[in-house]
C-alpha cells in the first residue's frame, strides 16, 4: 500500500517518462493471476529460477534460496509475486486521486512557501485518505479470496500451512468431495467478506458525495 | 502510451507545467528519471526473462544455474506447447470460444439494461440498479461449490457455455454500470430530436445511441475478454475434460508434465502465449482500459 502510494507520487505528474513508467507498472495487472503465478513459480525455482540467480549475482544472497519448503519463505515468495501483479492497481487509483487534488490547492500551498514534502504530508496525504482506505479494503478482500497464487505456487504446502480460505473450500469440495462441508464453509466466507464489502460501498458512496 | 493522461483528470496540466514539475530542481528531475528507469526494469524483468527462456533450446531452459540469454534461438519450446495433448489450437479456441460467448452475452444484456436505467422512468429504478450491482459484494469464489452442483444438475458443468455463463455473471455488474454511465452522458436533446422525427425508442437506440456509446461498448468487450481469458478458478473446477481446458488450465497441466519433471521451457512458452493477447490489447486500447478501470474500481 505504501509502495503503491509512493509510486503514485512519483508518477502522478504527466511527464512522458513518468507516463511510460505508469503504463509499465500497470502492465502486470492485465496478466492473469494464474499465468503470473506460474511465471513466478518458475522464477523462484531453486534449480532453474532466475530470481535466485540475480540475487546471487548481485551479491544479496550467498547461495540460491529454497523458496517453497518453509511456510514463511513460501509466503514471502507469494507476496513478492502478488505485489508485482497488483501494485499497478493501487497506484493508478492513487494517481487519479492525486491528480484530482493538484492544481489550485497545491499552488496555493506553493505560494505559501511549502516545500514538496510538506505538500505531500499536509495536502496530498490527507486528501487521499479515502482512496487509501478504499484501496486497502479492496486489497483485504482480494487477499481473503486468494486462490490461484497458492494453488499454483505452494499447493498448500508445507503441511497445509499455506492454505487460504478459498483453497480450503476447493480442497474440501472438489478434492475430498465433502461438498456439504465445502458449501457450509462457502457461506461463512461469504458472510465475512460481505462485512468488508459493505464497508467498501459505504466508503465509496461517501467519496462520491463529497 | 500518452493515453494515460486522457483517462485521469488532468488538473496538473496547466500552462505552468512545461518542462518540469512545479517546484522541482534539475538534479531531482534526473534522480526521478533514474528511479523511473529502475522501476521499469524491475517490473519488466519477469516478463522479459520469461520470453528469453521460451526461446532457449529446451535443454538450455532446464539447465542449472540458468543462463540469462539464450545461446541460440530456438522455437522448440513453442512447438512442444503447440503439440501438447490435444494441441494448443484446441485450447486457444476453447478460451476464445468462452471469451466470445461471454462478450456477446455481456453486451446483449448490458446495453439494453444500461439504456433502460439511464433513459426510462422505471418504478424503483435506483433499487433495481443497486440490486444489479449487488453481486459485486458477494465473492463468487465462495459460491462455486453450490454453483457447480446446480450446473451439474442441468448439464452445464464441463461445458463452455456453462463457463461462459459464470464469466458473464461475474462481468455483468461492471458492464451494466459502465453502459448506464455511457448512456447518461449523451445529451437528452439528441433523443428528443429523434423523437420529433418520429423514431421509436428502439430505433433511437440502434441508430443514434449505439454509435455514441461505442467507447463504452469497447471497454465492456475489453474487460469481458481479459477477465474471461484469464479466469482460473471456475475453469479449473468446471472443466474436467482435458479437451475442453482453457489456456490457464492448460498451463498448469503443462507444468505437471507427463513424467513428473517440469518442462520449464515449454511452460514459459505457454506463459508467453497466454500473456500476449492481454498485453497487446492493453497497449493498443490503453485509453479504454484505464478509463473503464477507474470507472469500475471506484464504483
Amino acid at each position: 500500500m505504501g509502495l503503491g502510494f509512493a509510486l503514485a507520487l512519483l508518477t502522478a505528474p504527466n511527464r512522458p517518462l513518468r507516463q511510460v513508467t505508469r503504463a509499465i507498472i500497470f502492465l502486470p495487472v492485465v496478466i492473469g493471476l494464474g499465468t503470473s503465478s506460474l511465471l513466478w513459480f518458475w522464477l523462484f525455482d531453486q534449480q532453474v529460477g532466475q530470481f535466485n540467480q540475480i540475487m546471487v549475482d548481485l551479491g544479496i544472497f550467498k547461495e540460491p534460496a529454497v523458496w517453497f519448503t518453509k511456510a514463511d519463505m513460501a509466503l514471502t515468495a507469494v507476496i513478492i509475486s502478488v505485489t508485482w501483479k497488483v501494485i499497478g492497481f493501487g497506484m493508478l487509483l492513487f494517481v487519479a486521486g492525486i491528480q484530482s487534488i493538484q492544481g489550485e490547492v497545491s499552488e496555493a500551498a506553493l505560494i505559501d512557501g511549502a516545500n514538496y514534502w510538506q505538500r505531500v504530508w499536509h495536502i496530498i496525504l490527507p486528501l487521499s485518505m479515502r482512496t487509501i482506505l478504499l484501496t486497502t479494503l479492496i486489497s483485504v478482500i482480494g487477499s481473503m479470496l486468494a486462490f490461484e497464487q497458492f494453488y499454483i505456487m505452494t499447493g498448500g504446502n508445507p503441511r497445509g500451512q499455506t492454505f487460504t480460505s478459498v483453497y480450503w473450500i476447493y480442497q474440501n469440495s472438489f478434492i475430498s468431495f465433502k461438498l456439504g462441508y465445502g458449501a457450509a464453509l462457502s457461506i461463512i466466507l461469504t458472510l465475512i467478506v460481505l462485512v468488508f464489502s459493505s464497508l467498501q460501498v459505504v466508503l465509496s458512496n461517501r467519496s462520491h458525495k463529497s | 502510451m500518452t493515453a494515460f493522461a486522457d483517462a485521469a483528470p488532468t488538473a496538473a496540466a496547466g500552462p505552468r507545467n512545461k518542462s518540469r514539475v512545479v517546484g522541482e530542481s534539475r538534479p531531482i528531475a534526473y534522480l526521478v528519471g533514474a528511479i523511473c528507469i529502475a522501476i521499469i526494469t524491475i517490473m519488466l524483468m519477469p516478463i522479459v526473462l520469461s520470453v528469453l527462456a521460451s526461446i532457449k533450446p529446451p535443454s538450455e531452459a532446464q539447465q542449472s544455474p540458468p543462463s540469462y540469454l539464450p545461446s541460440t534461438l530456438s522455437f522448440d519450446n513453442y512447438v512442444k506447447v503447440f503439440e501438447y495433448q490435444a494441441g494448443l489450437l484446441t485450447y486457444v479456441s476453447n478460451s476464445l470460444l468462452v471469451a466470445g460467448i461471454t462478450i456477446v452475452l455481456c453486451l446483449a444484456l448490458s446495453i439494453p439494461a444500461g439504456y433502460g436505467l439511464a433513459r426510462f422512468k422505471i418504478w424503483g429504478k435506483e433499487v433495481w440498479f443497486i440490486l444489479l450491482l449487488a453481486p459485486l459484494m458477494i465473492p463468487y469464489q465462495a459460491l462455486l461449490t453450490p454453483l457447480y452442483l446446480s450446473f451439474a444438475k442441468v448439464g452445464l458443468a464441463n461445458s463452455h457455455l456453462g463457463l461462459a455463463i459464470v464469466h458473464t455473471v461475474l462481468q455483468l455488474p461492471f458492464s451494466i454500470y459502465l453502459m448506464r454511465n455511457s448512456f447518461e452522458s449523451i445529451p437528452r436533446e439528441l433523443e428528443e430530436a429523434a423523437k420529433v422525427d418520429g423514431s421509436s425508442s428502439f430505433q433511437t437506440l440502434l441508430k443514434i445511441f449505439l454509435p455514441l456509446v461505442l467507447p463504452g461498448i469497447v471497454t465492456v468487450t475489453l474487460f469481458a475478454f481479459i477477465a474471461s481469458w484469464n479466469e482460473f478458478l471456475t475453469a479449473l473446477i468446471f472443466m474436467n475434460n482435458e479437451d475442453s481446458f482453457t489456456v490457464p488450465i492448460l498451463l498448469v497441466s503443462v507444468r505437471a508434465g507427463r513424467l513428473g519433471a517440469v518442462d520449464w521451457g515449454a511452460l514459459q512458452a505457454g506463459v508467453v502465449i497466454s500473456i500476449l493477447p492481454c498485453v497487446l490489447i492493453y497497449l493498443l486500447l490503453q485509453k479504454y482500459y484505464v478509463a473503464g478501470f477507474l470507472n469500475g474500481a471506484v464504483k
